[in-house]
């Protein structure tokens, strides 16, 4: 069963992260970007889901220390925000994909699968 | 404070496409279909917004702000009376979601999702049509009279408002709110520029 770590800052986007991915997957969760790289420090992961906006370290300097960390963990950004430039620089950045908010249970396992699957 | 026809037009428009992109995500949040109209736009004071939203929304409200920065400073508020809100929360978690942490915070997180869902919606938008780029800060969930949300903006000497009033219709459920993104004079100024070089078929 593949491990994936959670990040993100709200309480009710990681429930409903949860709550998608059910039974079929182990979960960590983290609330911010710290949490997230001593779980990774510490845990082997197949899998980041990485919220964008967040308090502090936000996910850009998160999944940059990520990729120094873990550098072929993939990871997934997951966010409401539809700037194509700050698609791109998501991308540049080295994540995996990005999954759109509000999630759709399909894409969200489609993007796991694949981005599992490439590592 | 008024707008003149040529830029009203086309910002109404803009924020059509914004707030239409908006409608299209939360019909993928919730059960039923959930249709997104937007009234009225304007331009006021932020003085004007208090006596509006007072007038219109009373003292109780609950709204979701998301500060930018980038190609223009400024925030933005989704803002509903107190009690909208609630209407508007109970259609998209029901009953089944009211879990260990209480209704509150339940509540305010699921309205912090809409928010920065409407907001990155709308100026997503904005972004991509007229070559800006916006950097947002956590949508945060305030609570208090109009005088409260205007302030908690910090809004600088001869600051604009672009008012947007929404109506969420949800089943048989008509929700009213508002949107207020707020700019500093600079950056309205390059807003102006740019949704004439828009309109202009120059982007």
């Amino acid at each position: 069963m593949a491990h994936i770590l959670i990040v993100d800052d709200s309480f009710t986007a990681r429930g409903i992260l949860k709550r998608l991915l059910g039974d079929a997957y182990t979960l960590n969760e983290a609330d911010e970007g710290a949490a997230a790289l001593k779980n990774i420090a510490e845990e082997r992961f197949d899998l980041v889901l990485l919220d964008l906006l967040m308090p502090g370290m936000d996910g850009f300097a998160t999944l940059e220390a990520i990729k120094a960390l873990s550098p072929t963990l993939p990871v997934l950004v997951v966010t409401a925000d539809i700037q194509d430039s700050t698609r791109a620089r998501i991308m540049k950045a080295g994540a995996a994909g990005i999954v759109n908010k509000p999630v759709k249970k399909d894409d969200l396992l489609a993007a796991i699968h694949s981005a599992i699957e490439s590592k | 404070m008024t707008l003149e026809k040529d830029l009203h037009d086309a910002l109404t428009e803009l924020i059509g496409l914004g707030i239409g992109k908006a409608a299209d995500v939360l019909n993928s949040m919730l059960d039923s279909h959930i249709i997104l109209s937007i009234p009225s736009v304007r331009l006021v004071a932020a003085d004007e917004l208090i006596l509006i939203l007072s007038r219109d929304a009373g003292r109780n409200l609950s709204a979701v702000q998301m500060r930018y920065t980038g190609s223009m400073q400024g925030a933005v508020e989704l803002i509903f009376s107190s009690g909208e809100a609630g209407k508007l929360v109970d259609c998209i978690i029901g009953e089944e979601t009211v879990m260990e942490e209480g209704l509150d915070s339940i509540r305010a997180g699921t309205l912090c999702e809409v928010g920065n869902i409407v907001i990155n919606a709308l100026m997503g938008t904005l972004s991509n049509v007229l070559s800006l780029d916006f950097t947002y800060t956590v949508p945060a969930f305030i609570e208090g009279d109009a005088v409260r949300l205007v302030a908690d903006v910090g809004v600088p000497e001869n600051s604009v408002v672009l008012l947007a009033e929404t109506e969420f219709l949800v089943e048989s459920k008509s929700i009213r709110g508002s949107i207020a993104v707020f700019f500093s004079m600079a950056s309205f100024r390059l807003l102006e520029e740019k949704v004439h070089r828009y309109s202009g078929g120059a982007l």
